[in-house]
């Protein structure tokens, strides 16, 4: 009987044994991992790609402050650091080789008849006042974004840190506060001129003849050709769009939360450069690449044989509604401006 | 030139009503940001 009982509690032992070993493999294939620093990062990226944020808590009162990591911010970095700028530099750079390459061939777009020495009025005063606060506005607002963009890497190494730094604070104040006259401006205008700016069959066939800027003819138009009709859209449309992406930056977390305003400054941004560029094109156009086109802005007249070349349809609608005699004279020899 | 001047002193009048505005508006940040247990 004793001799039983040893045998029995050899075999638990054994038992026991086997047991402890059996279960205890899984346990050491478990730990190693843990401590293989390689696949702790796995596991890491793993979870940066599982979850969109990685946060805690905080005791203060911003309790946004509690997310140690946004994994979808290093993208948008990127964007910001590198795309922005290839998108913004081809932009602007391509825009700018183009109108100078189309000017070298091109040359001013003369008024072919000569001037008439007669005016007529183009654009009110209000319209130029309108016209004129939202460009200033827009060239500041230009100029300030593009040192976000383009000052660090462009800019800094020429001037140094103080003056970067300083300079760059003021360009933040005139961006934020002067978007406001900006937007003002952009809904007079959507207001002030979207009765001439509806597309029509006229526009087709303005651009069909190139518009008169390529080539020699003249294709009629209305108050506002295609071209015009086309700036703006641009106008209306992406300066709506800054505005209202550059309020959702300029009030964090009002609206949104960190990716939607990631999204609004990819938005802001890359609209902001494609504006600049169709701007520069628009200042081309309305300067050095049109004759008697600034005075239209400048002064708010234009010669008539300018209207009857690039407006030729509106100058009829304005003599019929206003009387072919309601015109200014002037001296040949000085401009309509 | 009087009517980009005047467009010019409306833009700068506008945007000056815009820092008062804002001032009012935002919470400076050691309101928005910290208790009052903290020194900034």
């Amino acid at each position: 009987m004793a001799s039983f009982a040893r045998y029995l509690r050899f075999v638990a032992g054994i038992a026991a044994f086997f047991l402890m070993i059996a279960l205890s493999v899984p346990a050491a294939a478990q730990q190693s991992p843990q401590v293989d620093p390689t696949a702790r990062a796995v596991h890491e990226q793993q979870l940066l790609k599982e979850f969109d944020r990685i946060q805690g808590r905080v005791t203060i009162p911003d309790t946004r402050s509690g997310v140690l990591e946004q994994p979808a911010g290093r993208d948008w970095r990127y964007f910001r650091n590198v795309t922005l700028r290839w998108i913004g530099g081809i932009a602007i750079l391509g825009m700018l080789a183009v109108l100078v390459i189309f000017y070298l061939m091109r040359g001013m777009v003369r008024i072919a008849s000569g001037r008439s020495g007669r005016t007529i009025v183009r654009f009110s005063g209000f319209e130029r006042f309108v016209h004129w606060m939202t460009a200033t506005c827009f060239i500041i607002l230009a100029i300030s974004g593009l040192n976000i963009t383009f000052g660090r890497p462009l800019l800094l190494p020429l001037i140094g840190h103080d003056a970067f730094s300083a300079w760059s604070q003021w360009a933040k104040y005139a961006h934020n506060y002067l978007s406001f006259p900006f937007t003002i401006g952009v809904i007079l205008i959507f207001l002030m001129w979207i009765g001439g700016n509806i597309p029509n069959k006229v526009d087709v066939e303005w651009l069909k003849a190139g518009g008169g800027i390529v080539g020699d003819s003249h294709p009629p138009a209305y108050r506002f050709n295609a071209g015009q009709k086309a700036v703006y859209w641009i106008v209306v449309i992406g300066g709506g769009a800054v505005a209202v992406t550059g309020y959702q930056l300029m009030f964090p977390f009002y609206v949104t939360n960190i990716e939607g305003m990631q999204l609004a400054q990819i938005v802001h941004a890359v609209v902001g450069v494609l504006f600049i560029a169709v701007m520069l094109a628009h200042i081309y156009i309305g300067t050095i690449g049109m004759e008697g086109a600034f005075e239209a802005m400048g002064e708010g007249t234009v010669d008539l044989n300018w209207a009857k070349e690039h407006h030729s349809l509106w100058l009829e609608e304005e003599r019929a509604r206003m009387g072919a005699n309601k015109t200014h004279h002037q001296p040949s020899s000085t401009p309509a401006e | 030139m009087k009517v980009f001047l005047l467009a010019c002193s409306c833009a700068v009048v506008i945007a000056l009503v815009a820092v008062g505005g804002l001032s009012i508006v935002q919470e400076p940040v050691s309101v928005a940001f910290s208790t009052s247990a903290v020194r900034l």
